[in-house]
């Protein structure tokens, strides 16, 4: 009997134990990779730049990784659920095009720039709907809803350009608080929150499981279409307001912004371990992915190393970080590794515990 | 949780050491160039007449810390990116050629305020506040013109010419044909434009325009224009096809490597553009000039000095032609008259 209760207190520490782990995610492998890589690129890079690890480099390039950022997180959520979302680079257009035609007709700029990010989420709800509902795989919905929404923003500006927005306003992509751009404190608000939401709520856990087995899940009763439907809502809801600072950091509201930005999220994503066959991947790990590419950028520009020659060299980062997270490939082969991993954490864990 | 301490104490301590780094005892005049992107051979040339500007400048005693850095291809989030990453190393001037005139202002405006000279080649910025000067290659009216004289020089004042445009909405276009008839009437009356048609920017449907135009002025046309680098060999190629080469006049706006064998052949004799290396050498000369502040001033008038190029004049204001009407350019430097590539220097250049 005693020995039975233990066995359920061990579960229940198991739990517990994976929930923080979601949260502590150097616990993971490939967080561990990219932490590594982050620290050996720091280094070397510093050695070729004395600007390049300064704070006032270091958060100043932030603002660049805050627009992808924003959208990567819940990209990361869609792609763990199997699905991706393509449209985000159309969508940061098509917000930022409505802000700037409501502002141009006299609207006040931020209840224009509200309206732009509302148009977001609404075009991340259509894109939810269809998939969710009519049951058509995300990538083709939102290959065509990538077309549709530039298409629209084009349509509706002609082609031109709107200039002079407030000083007010370009604060939002411009300015900071102290060093720390706007853009970046929003990025890290919205990575505490996703974060809490994937590790501590049971929609975080449904996310994980709709992308291991979506039918089963289905069968369980959980609204499935719902959540969809909510994440591609919310992927449109940040889209449409990281365009809004992509459009107060570039000062000009046009149909071509951010353009291609739908790969740098991806690319982010993945490098930071997020399986895009499904059920795979941490909020955490997408962020450090993001950090690595834009350390790299940054340091790699300020080294006067030439941008296709840092292509070829981020590149091959993504590949050789890709490939090291060999984890995956043990899982594919049986999930009996994946157990004996997570057992020898637990032990280890508890071993802390007892001393 | 360690790992995460571990890498904050060496990005502090690697921090100290960086700040710690002695300053450098001379200071060369740091010059960043940044073109739309690298990878065409139209910018290597550009990149070829800035080292030059740097050798030239060494020459006389001037040390120049220069850099040529941009996007590997077009891209304006990239090129944003890289310009802010350069004002962090404050450099003394850059030189940029904007993917895209409205949103480069405040990264331009950005580095004006740090104090950074800021001059633009070849593509300017929207705001002119937000930078010094513009190098321009060649104003739309000194094109248009030139092109004029071409056809006059080798078909004669009274020619009969046509035009094959990229799209009809194009604005570089049209202004270049805007010039073309305020030329004609102001310098050559009796020269007609019997036709403007249009190919897209299209290979083959440029080369089937030109073809129709061929055969609907069979006899009657004695030159035709192409002002797009796309049109201009296929409409050669159109002529020779029809066996009228050297009988009808064929110029326009191309590069040497897509008019070679066109020049060398005789059926095109003049293909009108700037010479980048030129524009890239003027560029920096420029640039330094801003940072040393060397101008000088006779009769009224501001001029740089263009290295081997000679005095360049500084304009306040310049009137151009464009198709939205006259517009005024501010502090402008005009690379000069347009270049013409011929058979005798073609093989000179190689973009």
């Amino acid at each position: 009997m005693g020995k039975g209760k233990n066995l359920v207190h061990r579960e229940n520490r198991a739990v517990r134990t994976e929930l923080r782990m979601r949260v502590w995610v150097p616990l993971l492998w490939r967080e561990r990779v990219l932490l590594g890589l982050l620290v050996i690129s720091g280094i070397a890079l510093a050695f070729f730049s004395d600007v390049f690890l300064t704070t006032t480099n270091l958060l100043r390039a932030t603002r660049y990784a805050a627009e992808v950022g924003m959208v990567a997180l819940p990209m990361t959520m869609i792609i763990i659920t199997r699905g991706v979302d393509l449209s985000v680079a159309s969508i940061m257009a098509l917000g930022a095009m409505t802000m700037g035609l409501l502002w141009q007709r006299g609207m006040d700029i931020w209840f224009a720039a509200a309206c732009g990010s509302l148009v977001g989420t609404l075009a991340g709800f259509i894109n939810g709907l269809v998939i969710a509902k009519v049951r058509v795989p995300p990538i083709i919905v939102t290959l065509a809803t990538l077309a549709i929404y530039r298409g629209i923003a084009t349509g509706l500006s002609g082609g031109r350009g709107i200039l002079g927005f407030p000083e007010s306003f370009l604060f939002l992509g411009q300015g900071g608080i102290g060093p720390v751009p706007v853009s970046t404190l929003l990025w890290v608000l919205l990575t505490v929150l996703t974060t809490v939401l994937m590790a501590r709520t049971t929609v975080g856990r449904t996310i994980y499981a709709i992308g291991h087995n979506e039918p089963a899940v289905r069968f369980s009763g959980i609204p499935v279409d719902r959540i969809l439907v909510g994440l591609y809502t919310l992927s449109g809801f940040i889209s449409g307001l990281s365009g809004i600072f992509y459009a107060a950091r570039v000062a000009t509201a046009k149909s071509n912004a951010a353009m291609g930005y739908e790969l740098a999220v991806i690319t982010a994503v993945v490098l930071g371990g997020t399986s895009l066959s499904g059920g795979e991947g941490t909020i955490l790990g997408t962020v450090l992915g993001v950090l690595l590419i834009t350390l790299l950028q940054n340091g790699l520009t300020l080294a006067r190393v030439p941008a296709a020659v840092q292509d070829v060299l981020i590149g091959t980062v993504l590949l050789v970080a890709v490939l090291s997270y060999g984890e995956r490939l043990i899982r594919i082969r049986g999930v009996r590794m994946l157990v004996t991993g997570r057992q020898f954490r637990l032990d280890h864990d508890s071993k802390e515990g007892r001393t | 949780m360690k790992a995460s301490r571990v890498f904050a104490s060496i990005l502090v301590i690697l921090t100290l050491v960086a700040m710690a780094a002695p300053l450098q005892a001379q200071k060369p005049v740091k010059i960043f160039m940044v073109p739309k992107f690298t990878g065409a051979a139209y910018f290597a040339a550009t990149e070829k007449g800035a080292k030059e500007a740097v050798t030239d400048l060494k020459k006389r005693g001037v040390a120049v810390d220069f850099l040529y850095t941009g996007p590997s291809v077009a891209n304006t989030d990239e090129e944003i990116r890289i310009i802010d990453d350069l004002i962090a190393q404050k450099p003394d001037a850059l030189i940029i050629s904007a993917n895209d005139a409205e949103a480069l202002v405040p990264v331009a405006k950005k580095a004006k305020a740090g104090g950074i000279k800021v001059i633009t080649y070849d593509a300017d910025v929207a705001d002119p506040a937000a930078r010094h000067y513009f190098v321009n290659q060649a104003t739309f009216r000194d094109v248009g013109a030139t092109l004029i004289d071409v056809v006059a020089e080798q078909a004669g004042p009274n020619a009969q010419f046509a035009i094959v445009s990229a799209d009809p909405g194009a604005f570089n276009q049209n202004s270049w044909i805007e010039a073309m008839k305020q030329r004609v009437k102001a310098k050559y009356p009796k020269m007609t434009l019997v036709d403007i048609r249009y190919g897209y920017d299209k290979p083959a449907e440029s080369f089937s325009v030109a073809q129709d135009l061929i055969n609907k002025y069979r006899g009657k046309l004695n030159a035709i224009i192409a002002p797009t680098s796309v049109a201009l060999p296929k409409v050669a190629e159109a002529v020779e096809q029809a066996g009228l080469a050297g009988k009808i006049v064929v110029t326009g706006l191309s590069t040497p490597n897509d008019m070679r064998e066109f020049v060398k052949k005789g059926t095109v004799k003049t293909v009108v553009l700037w010479n980048p290396v030129d524009l890239g050498y003027l560029a920096v000369f420029v640039a330094h000039a801003t940072v040393t502040n060397k101008f000088t001033k006779s009769g009224g008038k501001t001029f740089v000095d263009g290295g081997r190029l000679g005095r360049k004049e500084v304009a306040a204001s310049l009137e151009d032609i464009t198709a939205k009407g006259t517009v005024k350019l501010q502090n402008v430097i005009v690379l000069g008259p347009p270049f013409r590539f011929t058979k005798e220097n073609i093989d000179k250049f190689n973009f």
